[in-house]
Order: structure tokens, then C-alpha cells, then sequence
């Protein structure tokens, strides 16, 4: 049974931009001391590091934590270590909106013609009447949705995908996660390696704050990620066991 | 996934230009690019050196027409219909595996409701699941097992004869032969299967052939 690997993680917090942000921001970048390298443009400041293929961006409006590699303990400790640090260095306490993302890749030995045929049957009505009415072949699709459950909100998106297709929609952080000298280098090694053939599983977990006054607390963020974390996991598996089952049961 | 490509309609219009068809303004027609001025269909007596023509000249020109007509057919068959790809074992496996779930939920169905009028509603699920399956995989062998059962049930209304017990042995078969690679030996076999359940997967009468009998010796 072919299973997702994850290539990507966004955790991302958004709050209301206040003029105070700017007094704060570049002692609060100094104290993520895990990102040897660093940017800015005195408005908002990067954090990298190239060895890990992960960044974190400080914005007046927004805190984004990016991670090109399937290292799940490291996405886990460098989000902690920005929310633990985002009240005390930021004096952020409330929030607009967070959202946790990640994108898999599930890499697959058949056609993408194949592919197509499998998503088609398995993901869209399979009604007469409307096959009547559309063009016969199905040559390439997307399937999108945004859903939503008692916690929170989804957006979800499959997709088959050729080899020369996914730098576009895996829009690997070149800038921020691969060292300057050799970028180009880098970047060609890793196209090399995307599977000829796969799916394309990209899962963006959020919730957001209604109405004015409304507001989300920090200390939400903590219990959210770990969640969105498990949610997502099983989401991609259970998606792939669905669209993948070679065995009927008894 | 790919965005929309216009470029694509460019080449087309391109590739019809070249054998003499375009779309109109609105790309709503196939139109000869000069109305009358395509090269008219040479009628066989008006060819210099044919002295013998048993047509009159009206049939002749119905018979070129009919010919032109069987050429642009042709192209507009070739542009409209589009080849079933052949997609791969495992894909093929992966759908067999999804239709087959909902044939055998219907089979529970059928076998649930067996001798009341309801049991229709699921045995017209049944059928055009199959046809779907075809469709979809029309070179799967495991195919000729789905279409033969549906011959079976579906001939002068068949499927109500057969029996729960039937039904649930039939339903036992179809997830056994989903679960393996199958060739047209192993369908064959799963048909003769059916046929050992009580299946009568050749329903249909076959016409006699018109050809005199050979004289026994």
C-alpha cells in the first residue's frame, strides 16, 4: 500500500499589528538561537537554517514557521519554542487566526493516466447523467474542498502530479532553506528525486477568529498544533488506504 | 494537475487547417475551407480514357458524394471519440476493488430483501454499477464475471428466481476472484463457477445459421 511522506510543514499565527512590534521584533529574533542565519529588511525579519531546511519568519501581522523536510520531532520542537516565545519576546498574546499545513507527496508505480482513472472513480460522481453531459475522457483533475468539523477548519486538496509538476505545487522555500552558495545545486537534486508519478496530498488545518472583538489565546495554539499534527497524519493514511485498497474484506 | 493550456485549441485549428477544415468564427462548425471549392469528387464517366461505365452520371455522383460524406465522417468520428486508455494492472485492481465493494453492498441488499418488489431498487443498482465498471475497465478480465452474472440476472427479469442461498454464494465468488490477479482462463473459470451455482450466464438464443448442413458420410 503506497503511504505519504510528508515534504513540507507552514505553522503560521496571524494578530493584530500594533506599533510596538517594531520596538520588540529584532531582541525577540535574537533569542531563536537554533537559526544561524538571518535577514532583514527592518519592517519583519527571517530566521534560517539552511542544515535543517527550516525558517521563521517575524512579521508586524504574523508569525511563520516553514520546514521543508519530513523531520516530525523538529517541526514539533521549533513550534513550541516559537509560541513558548512569542508572549514574552513579542508581547503577543491574542491571536486572528492559526493554521498548521502540510503537504504530502505519495509516490506511486502506476501511469498518470492511471492515476487520474483511480482519482476520477474514487473522489467524483461516477452519474450517468452527468457523464452524459461532460466531454468523454478525463485527462487531469484537482479535487479541493474546505471542510469543517466540531474544532476546526480544512482545506484540502489532491492532486495527481508528474515529476516536472511538483516543484511547482510543493513550492520548495529555495530562499530561505538552502544555502546561497549552491541554491541551484541543491534545488535540481531534490527535483531529481520527486517520484515520476504521485499524489499530491496537501492538508491546511486552521481556525480563525470571528467578529471584532473576537480573539483566540496563545495558549490555544499549543493544544491545536499537537492536534492538527495527529489530524493531519491520519487524514493523509486513512486518504491513501481509501484511495489505494487493493483487498476487499470478508 | 495543469492549468488551463489555450495554446492547445491554437494547434488543433492548426492541424484541421491542414486537411482543409476549420472552425468558424464561433468554433461552433466544421466547414470545408471554400465552400464549393473543394476539389470536386471526379465522376468516373467524365474521366478521359474510361469507355465503359455502367452508371448514369447522377448514381456516379451519389456514390462520390457518398464517398466524401464517408471521408469527413471519418475525421469528425476521429475528433469526437476518444480512445479508453489502457491504464495499469494495479489501477485496474484498485477500481475492480472499489466497484466490487458496492456490487457485493448491493448483493446484502438483494439477499436481504429477496421476493419483495424492493429488491429491484438494488438489483438496477447492481446492473449499473457493472456498467460502470465497465466502462471504466473494459479490459479487465474480471469483467467477463460481472457481465456474465449480469446476463444471468438480468435476462427476462432472471434475477428473481434465483435464490438468497444463490445470491450469497455469488457474492462469496466475486470478492475471491477480486482479491487475485485474474487472466481470461481465470475469468472463464469463475464463469463455469457461476454456472455451478445455478447461473445461467448464456441466457440468450443464438440464431441458427443459414448455411446448409454438411452431408454426414
Amino acid at each position: 500500500m503506497p503511504s505519504p511522506n510528508l515534504h513540507k510543514t507552514i505553522f503560521e499565527v496571524r494578530y493584530q499589528p500594533r506599533l510596538k512590534f517594531y520596538n520588540l521584533f529584532m531582541s525577540a529574533a535574537e533569542q531563536f538561537t537554533q537559526y544561524p542565519h538571518w535577514e532583514t529588511n527592518r519592517l519583519a525579519v527571517v530566521l534560517r537554517d539552511y542544515e535543517t531546511h527550516c525558517s521563521l519568519y517575524l512579521g508586524h501581522d504574523k508569525c511563520v514557521y516553514e520546514q521543508d523536510s519530513a523531520d516530525e520531532k523538529m517541526d514539533e520542537r521549533n513550534i513550541k519554542d516559537a509560541i513558548d516565545k512569542l508572549r514574552p519576546a513579542l508581547d503577543v498574546g491574542e491571536l486572528l487566526r492559526f493554521g498548521y499545513r502540510r503537504l504530502y507527496l505519495v509516490p506511486l508505480t502506476m501511469s498518470f493516466d492511471s492515476l487520474v482513472t483511480v482519482l476520477n472513480v474514487k473522489l467524483f460522481s461516477q452519474d450517468e447523467k452527468l457523464k452524459k453531459i461532460m466531454p468523454a475522457q478525463v485527462r487531469d483533475l484537482m479535487y479541493r474542498t474546505d471542510l469543517e468539523d466540531e474544532s476546526f477548519k480544512y482545506h484540502l486538496l489532491l492532486g495527481p502530479l508528474k515529476k516536472a509538476e511538483v516543484p511547482k505545487h510543493l513550492n520548495y522555500n529555495k530562499k530561505n532553506h538552502l544555502a546561497p552558495e549552491k541554491v541551484e545545486e541543491d534545488f535540481r537534486d531534490i527535483c531529481l528525486g520527486y517520484p515520476e508519478v504521485s499524489l499530491l496530498i496537501d492538508i491546511d488545518i486552521y481556525k480563525e477568529a470571528f467578529g471584532k472583538d473576537k480573539k483566540i489565546s496563545l495558549e490555544e495554539a499549543s493544544g491545536f498544533v499537537k492536534s492538527s499534527r495527529e489530524r493531519a497524519g491520519v487524514l493523509a493514511s486513512n486518504l491513501c488506504e481509501y484511495l489505494f485498497e487493493k483487498k476487499i474484506g470478508k | 494537475m495543469k492549468q488551463f493550456d489555450t495554446g492547445d485549441i491554437e494547434k488543433r485549428r492548426e492541424a484541421e487547417s491542414e486537411i482543409g477544415l476549420f472552425f468558424g468564427p464561433s468554433g461552433s462548425g466544421i466547414l470545408p475551407t471554400e465552400p464549393g471549392g473543394m476539389d470536386a469528387p471526379q465522376i468516373p464517366s467524365q474521366r478521359s480514357g474510361v469507355q465503359f461505365d455502367l452508371r448514369t452520371q447522377s448514381t456516379a455522383t451519389e456514390i462520390e458524394n457518398d464517398k466524401l460524406f464517408a471521408e469527413i465522417s471519418k475525421f469528425l468520428i476521429k475528433t469526437d471519440v476518444v480512445d479508453t486508455p489502457r491504464i495499469n494492472e494495479e489501477a485496474e485492481r484498485i477500481i475492480r476493488i472499489h466497484y466490487v465493494e458496492q456490487l457485493c453492498e448491493d448483493l446484502v441488499h438483494i439477499i436481504e430483501k429477496i421476493g419483495q418488489p424492493k429488491a429491484a431498487v438494488y438489483v438496477d443498482s447492481f446492473f449499473s454499477i457493472s456498467r460502470a465498471m465497465r466502462d471504466v475497465c473494459p479490459f479487465d478480465p474480471y469483467i467477463e464475471i460481472v457481465m456474465a452474472l449480469n446476463d444471468a440476472m438480468a435476462f427476462k427479469n432472471r434475477w428473481a428466481v434465483y435464490t438468497a442461498n444463490q445470491y450469497e454464494l455469488v457474492r462469496g465468488l466475486l470478492k475471491k476472484f477480486a482479491n487475485q490477479p485474474v487472466n481470461s482462463e481465470l475469468a472463464m473459470r469463475a464463469v463455469m463457477e457461476l454456472e455451478d451455482i445455478g447461473f445461467d450466464t448464456t441466457p440468450f438464443e443464438t440464431e441458427p445459421s443459414d448455411e446448409p448442413e454438411e452431408p454426414q458420410s
